[in-house]
């Protein structure tokens, strides 16, 4: 039992970190980014040939993929999406959707679509309630929990973060108030990015880096959103750790061959019973 | 302070404002009044950098406004409060008085503006830490007016502040726009209610189907026998 939980919990801390730029960037833009899945495939090889090219120490890999993945959302949003801002016929979902595919498609391209694996970052094993668990897996909890926390910080405390969440709340009276709208979507896109860096980072060394790791993970992220409810937080950070928890349990205990059908099943329910998701609408 | 030189403003094409031209003189109060779809709110929106306009001028403070985009504006001295009650619904009353001085980066200046808000609005004082979306529509009318303070503006357009809300608080919102105005703030306000704007101002403009159509001193345009017939139903 505690096992399962254990990994859920890791598999639930990187959906939830997806969740959080996508959620970022789907509460102010309207765009649910699909491209977020194709900057995790590229970041996760930023990352390996970081560290086994380029002999990088880990946490220097795990920079340059946050750097990666945040240099990446950005172009996307300055020189494809703001194109068609306040279009209301879904080009930009297309877009992402398309470079979702073509970077995936690139990772093929340029690395075939064998897998590779990485090493831990940090080698060893924690005692956690009768549970030997890596320090590796521990770190993803860890990482992602206190940059859940760093993100909720900036965005309540700071000057620049009240702008995004002005821009969020009323993208039209924001400029009024001198805030440049653009610089906010080019803020939000990057930190997007780079959270996508960061988790393909983390899970490098857990899972395999191959050119379709990004699917599901995107997909969860998706699921994660919705149900934590758009424009919360503590609602991403929950529903990411819930489905985790949720899917390892459901692949202990029931059968491990449905997993990845198990968010599906609940976020059909939920969207029926609860379409503004588990946490309201609530923008934070 | 503000010359609007033959304004033609429209939307996707459909034109809604024809050849608008009107100056605002500094120490003014300035009314617009017409009948709801006249165009009043557009030609705000137009000066405020948020609508560009098909052809004409925009000149504040000697300088044509023309491509100067919405976030830009605030720091010349101008402050936009649109119709509708605007706040930041999910933050506090200080963050959103904190958001009106986001252009301005002295702590000083910044505390100066909110002694001068909270003197102006005691309420929101008493309600710094209430999230704005859970105020009435007066009090977020006086929020949306303290917030626009806080770039401590020499001019300022307001756009229906008293729609939707009860006479005694239309009253106070009105109080505090001539208090402003004694405090030297040039206004520009855009009403359907013809009365109320006629009074507090000096000058106004009668807007019908997006061109002027009557102009002159307030207190001669609510004497006019067309406007009391129009807007009063008087006859
Ligand atoms: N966003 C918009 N898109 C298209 N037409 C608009 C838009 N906003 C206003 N209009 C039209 O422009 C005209 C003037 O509207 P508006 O400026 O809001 O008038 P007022 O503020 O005097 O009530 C109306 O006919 C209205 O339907
Ligand atoms: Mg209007």
């Amino acid at each position: 039992m505690e096992i399962y939980i254990i990994n859920g919990l890791v598999l639930g801390s990187i959906y939830a970190l997806i969740a959080l730029g996508i959620n970022l960037i789907w509460s102010i833009t309207d765009i649910p980014d699909f491209s977020q899945g194709g900057i995790y495939v590229i970041s996760a090889y930023v990352v390996y040939f970081s560290i086994t090219t380029l002999n990088l120490p880990w946490y220097i890999a795990i920079v340059a993929a946050a750097l990666a993945g945040a240099v990446m959302a950005f172009c996307f949003e300055k020189f494809l999406y703001r194109r068609w801002r306040g279009r209301t016929d879904h080009i930009q979902l297309l877009c992402a959707i398309a470079l979702f595919f073509l970077l995936a498609n690139l990772a093929i391209y340029l690395w075939t679509a064998k897998s590779l694996n990485l090493e831990h970052y940090i080698m060893g094993k924690a005692e956690i309630f009768g549970v030997g668990v890596s320090y590796q897996r521990l770190m993803i909890i860890v990482v992602v929990i206190v940059l859940f926390i760093l993100i909720n910080l900036f965005l309540m405390k700071t000057k620049t973060g009240k702008a995004i969440r002005a821009a969020t709340q009323d993208i039209e009276v924001a400029p009024w108030m001198g805030i440049d709208i653009n610089k906010v979507f080019s803020i939000i896109f990057a930190m997007g990015g780079a959270l996508s860096g960061i988790a393909a980072a983390l899970v490098a060394p857990v899972f395999a880096v191959y050119p379709m790791m990004g699917e599901l993970p995107l997909l969860k992220a998706l699921v994660v959103v919705i149900l934590g409810g758009k424009g919360s937080l503590v609602g991403t950070l929950i529903a990411g750790m819930g489905l985790g928890i949720l899917e390892s349990l459901g692949a202990g205990y029931i059968s491990a061959s449905y997993q990845h059908g198990y968010a599906f099943i609940i976020l059909l329910i939920v969207l029926v019973f609860k379409p503004q998701g588990l946490f309201g609408s609530r923008k934070e | 302070m503000l010359e609007i030189k033959n304004l033609n403003v429209g939307y996707k094409g459909v034109q809604v404002i024809w050849d608008v031209s009107f100056e605002v003189k500094e120490g003014e109060i300035v009314a617009f009044v017409g009948a709801n779809g006249a165009g009043k709110s557009t030609i705000l929106k137009t000066i405020s950098g948020a609508l560009e306009p098909m052809s004409g001028d925009i000149i504040f403070g000697g300088e044509s406004l023309i491509g100067t985009p919405a976030h830009k504006v605030v720091s010349k001295g101008m402050a936009y409060i649109p119709e509708g009650r605007r706040v930041f619904p999910y933050m506090s009353v200080r963050d959103n008085l904190d958001l009106g001085a986001f252009i301005i980066n002295k702590k000083e200046d910044v505390s100066k503006s909110l002694e001068r808000v909270f003197e102006l609005f005691p309420r929101l004082k008493e309600r710094q830490n209430q999230m704005a979306g859970t105020f009435s529509g007066g009090e977020q009318q006086m929020l949306v007016i303290g917030r626009a303070l806080m770039s401590a503006p020499k001019f300022l357009m307001i756009d229906e502040p008293s729609l939707g809300l009860q006479p005694t608080i239309v009253d106070l919102v009105y109080e505090a726009l001539e208090i402003l105005h004694k405090q030297g703030i040039t206004i520009l306000l855009v009403e359907q209610n013809v009365q109320k704007s006629l009074e507090v101002s000096q000058r106004g403009y009668v807007l019908e189907n997006g061109r002027i159509s009557m102009e002159g001193m307030s207190k001669d345009l609510l004497n006019n026998e067309d406007i009391k017939s129009v807007y009063f139903g008087i006859s």
